[in-house]
């Protein structure tokens, strides 16, 4: 019965941040320039209750949850790299 | 009457030192295809306005040569000694699962003989050198059907990578004997540890990158056509496996060489607690240096700055473990056997790669040789010189123990010799061509560039010569040389504590527990706190009437040959496509049908830290997650890049809703996470002992995927009709391949939900099917994760 109530109040959260995510994209005054960030907020809380939940569970011990972060992180170069790509002066070939 | 049965035993082994065998001869022989393909275009280079190849000719053999030498030599060569020695060096008696590890092999077959194939296509193959820069790599630019080809033998070869790599590092986390801390790892184990985790994090952007790839080709979608997009997408894309997989080839050469200096000194290895760190932050430090080879594409001066410095960060882990080797040596008996001249020369030819190295780290002498033969003689040596020298090393090293017989020790010293001074030939001079452009068919002679030419040329046929006296001489000593000995060499790891070659399943006096006084073996039952092993104990000296045939599988290669024929005919046509799809869907049914013993005997009874609580599938799924995180981090990295690329290149990217019906999307996600909550209670319900519940809950996970999927197919449809097709925008485009991928993941969850509903129909009891059904919830809750951004990122942003 522990379970069952875990995963629905999960269940029930991950349904609620999808309405709020929705609510937020159809009017976007409420948060204005943080709209976007706020909806990003949410999908990674989603994530991570996913992860701790429905994936991580009795099977999930701290080594699982660490190497998922070192795997996230090894991406990260790779982001800020293309965000720089992209804030630069714009790209072109060198004279 | 012919004898079938050692041609079965190659084709349906699974016994992880076959495996090794299997790749040992298939990465020579790509090697000599690689090298073969190297002599035709340093005879076209040795004479000024040469006409030995046409440009076409000489691109599509550049291009073939590295990708042979990087990803069909290198790196399979490695996993030849991986294969063969690792299991035994922890103390197991095969790899955690060697199916896979058979499936592997034959997928890497697979994908080199597509790679090779495309050579027959119209027009020939990829002819945009190894690292496939856009849009050298489109359809404008390289329109034949061979391009593709070698694309999608690269998807393939990276997924027989992959599945590679989980298997070894849960071999390696969650196999070794009693007393096998981390820390008593031979160095070679250690290396291949950060090898599959380079390989497990690199590879996968570099399938990203071949998706996009294989969709502007095959789809027109506008990833590297684009202003949005274009070459500089790719170049992060492609680098960023890139620069790893530098690492990838060196690593398993480089501990190879660290084993041999301490054997052959007859020295403990110097400082190996420092190495081995000095190994984790050299990878961790590949994963941040990749862009030093876009110094000059014009990204910032931030980046050039950043880069700059960690690339020269990433000396200094390698410079102390060169120090410890060297001091390894201090006050040794050292013995040059041709293993030990070898292990040497890599070192020394490492270093000036190394040294050279450093130089193209400067944005500002990069700046200057980038593009020239200076780069490729520092590569050659550091790969070359670094990472196939020391496999060489490990190759004369290792003979003994596989073949049970000694090599020619004088032949092994002359091949040394003219190897050394061929290689010196060949590459060195390169650096004395730093004015020379590298991508160029001929030159004329009054640039000067003629002699070094010729004698680079004159080196690389001295270098390839010297590979016949190799092998010449393992070849005749594998049937005629004199018998070795267990332990030719005095060699401090497990493998030369048993015969050689070694047994079927390596330990015959049972589980090999490891102490600091020496190694011992006890039975199974006894290895194990006084629990026997649930086959019955036969696990390690393969005895009670376990026969090698009892571990033999037809699926494997079937399977590798499937996908092989399924790939070929996407691009050669719908019979082959069609008959490769019906093999594949076979073997399939054949892998949920098939029952070996030694399938699941691979039992964790040693040291499992980290892990001790997973088993070895709940690890197995864990690991190739990690993996899909870099696969789709990279995908959604691209997304990045393209939308906030758009503004700056005069494109408008969809406002949320202009395309997408918002609540059509958010729909189809209350499916998708609906039926991550029947998942969750099918376990659960696996847990309580309900065949009901269990069953009902699969059916409902099955119903509300596939009822995403007929949503997703509708939603494509709708958008087809409106015009928002591959090729419209950067932003449909990278809508095609994300929601494409993620389908296609969904499709394969159904497809093992499928045999997971079989399964638990037929179970006796709901804890046989449990088991699966949790391997399984990890796969659906990471395809859950990964919708709930790609949800927002493509409906609502």
């Amino acid at each position: 019965m522990i379970d069952e109530a875990k995963y629905a109040a999960v269940y029930s959260i991950l349904m609620l941040g999808l309405i709020v995510e929705i609510l937020i994209a159809v009017d976007r005054s409420a948060l204005g320039a943080f709209a976007d960030a706020g909806i990003l907020a949410i999908a990674v809380l989603q994530a991570l209750f996913i992860f701790m939940v429905y994936m991580h569970g009795r099977y999930g011990p701290r080594p699982v949850a660490v190497f998922a972060v070192i795997s996230l992180l090894t991406v990260l170069p790779l982001f800020i790299a293309l965000l720089y790509s992209v804030v630069m002066p714009h790209h072109g070939s060198l004279p | 009457m012919v004898d079938w049965h050692p041609l079965k035993r190659w084709l349906f082994t699974t016994n992880h030192k076959d495996v090794g065998i299997l790749y040992l001869f298939t990465s020579l022989y790509f090697f000599v295809a690689a090298g073969l393909l190297a002599l035709t275009f340093r005879t076209q280079l040795a004479l000024p306005s040469n006409t030995f190849l046409q440009p076409d000719e000489y691109n599509q053999a550049v291009t073939t040569h590295g990708l042979l030498m990087l990803l069909w030599v290198l790196t399979p060569l490695g996993a030849a000694f991986a294969n063969y020695f690792v299991p035994i060096q922890i103390g197991a008696r095969d790899m955690a699962f060697p199916r896979l590890n058979a499936l592997s092999y034959w997928v890497y077959l697979s994908s080199g003989l597509l790679a090779l194939s495309s050579f027959f296509a119209s027009g020939g193959t990829a002819d945009w050198g190894w690292t496939t820069y856009a849009p050298l790599n489109t359809v404008e630019f390289s329109p034949q059907v061979g391009g593709s080809m070698m694309g999608l033998a690269l998807m393939l070869l990276m997924a027989s990578s992959i599945v590679s790599t989980v298997n070894f590092l849960v071999t390696i986390f969650r196999l070794r004997a009693p007393g096998m801390s981390l820390m008593r790892l031979p160095l070679f184990t250690w290396g291949w540890i950060f090898t599959s985790l380079l390989m497990l994090w690199a590879f996968p952007s570099f399938v990203s990158a071949l998706s996009l790839l294989i969709a502007d080709r095959a789809f027109g979608t506008v990833f590297f056509t684009s202003p949005q997009g274009g070459s500089l997408l790719w170049d992060h894309m492609f680098w960023f496996f890139g620069h790893p997989e530098v690492y990838v080839l060196l690593l398993p050469g480089f501990a190879i060489v660290g084993d041999l200096f301490s054997t052959f000194s007859r020295r403990p290895l110097y400082a190996k607690k420092i190495i081995i760190p000095c190994f984790a932050i050299a990878s961790i430090l590949s994963f941040t240096v990749w862009a030093h080879h876009m110094f000059m594409t014009g990204i910032s001066q931030s980046l050039l700055e950043a880069f700059n410095i960690t690339t020269e960060l990433i000396s200094i882990p390698f410079a102390i473990i060169v120090l410890a080797y060297i001091l390894t040596l201090r006050g040794g008996s050292i013995r040059f056997t041709t293993p030990m001249l070898f292990a040497v020369g890599s070192l020394g030819l490492f270093i000036i790669g190394g040294v050279t190295g450093v130089f193209n780290s400067s944005v500002a002498l990069d700046t200057a040789f980038r593009g020239t033969f200076w780069v490729v003689g520092h590569f050659h040596y550091t790969i070359v010189g670094g990472g196939l020298t020391g496999l060489f090393a490990g190759l004369y090293y290792w003979f003994p123990k596989i073949t049970g017989r000694m090599y020619n020790e004088r032949l092994g010293k002359i091949h040394f010799v003219i190897y050394m001074i061929g290689f010196n030939l060949l590459y060195f001079p390169m650096h004395l061509l730093y004015d020379m452009p590298r991508r160029i068919f001929t030159y004329d002679a009054s640039t000067g560039w003629g002699p070094l030419n010729l004698l680079i040329t004159i080196g690389g046929f001295t270098f390839g010569i010297s590979q016949l006296i190799m092998f010449a001489n393992l070849l005749w000593s594998a049937r005629r040389g004199p018998q070795a000995s267990q332990d030719p060499w005095g060699g401090y790891s497990l493998e030369w504590g048993v015969p050689s070659p070694p047994p079927e399943f390596n330990f015959p006096e049972g589980v090999p527990v490891v102490s600091a006084t020496g190694v011992t073996y006890r039975p199974v039952a006894a290895a194990n706190g006084g629990h026997a092993m649930a086959n019955g104990g036969h696990a390690y000296g393969g005895h009670g009437g376990e026969s090698s045939e009892e571990h033999w599988s037809r699926w494997p290669v079937v399977t590798a040959a499937g996908a092989g024929i399924a790939l070929w005919g996407v691009l050669m046509g719908l019979p082959a496509l069609i008959l490769g799809t019906v093999i594949l869907a076979v073997s399939f049914v054949g892998w949920g049908y098939e029952s070996l013993r030694g399938r699941e005997a691979i039992e964790a009874i040693g040291e499992k830290w980290p892990f001790d609580r997973l088993e070895n599938l709940s690890l197995g799924m864990w690991l190739f997650i990690f993996g899909e995180i870099a696969f789709f981090g990279t995908l959604f990295g691209a997304f990045v890049f393209l939308r906030m690329n758009s503004p700056l290149s005069g494109f408008a990217w969809p406002q949320p809703g202009s395309v997408h019906n918002i609540f059509f999307g958010g729909f189809n996600t209350i499916i998708l996470l609906t039926s991550g909550l029947t998942m969750v209670f099918a376990l659960m319900f696996a847990r309580q002992g309900s065949y009901r519940g269990l069953q009902g809950s699969l059916v409902a996970t099955f119903a509300l995927g596939a009822f995403f999927m007929v949503n997703k197919a509708f939603e494509w449809k709708e958008l087809f009709a409106s015009g928002f097709t591959f090729s419209t925008n950067p932003a449909s485009s990278i809508y095609y391949v994300l929601t494409g991928v993620h389908g296609a993941h969904v499709v394969a969850g159904l497809t093992a939900l499928t045999y997971l509903m079989v399964k638990a129909l037929k179970a006796r009891s709901t804890t046989e099917a449990g088991a699966s059904v949790e391997i399984f919830g990890i796969y659906w809750g990471m395809v859950d994760a990964v919708w709930v951004f790609l949800f927002p990122l493509l409906y609502l942003l």
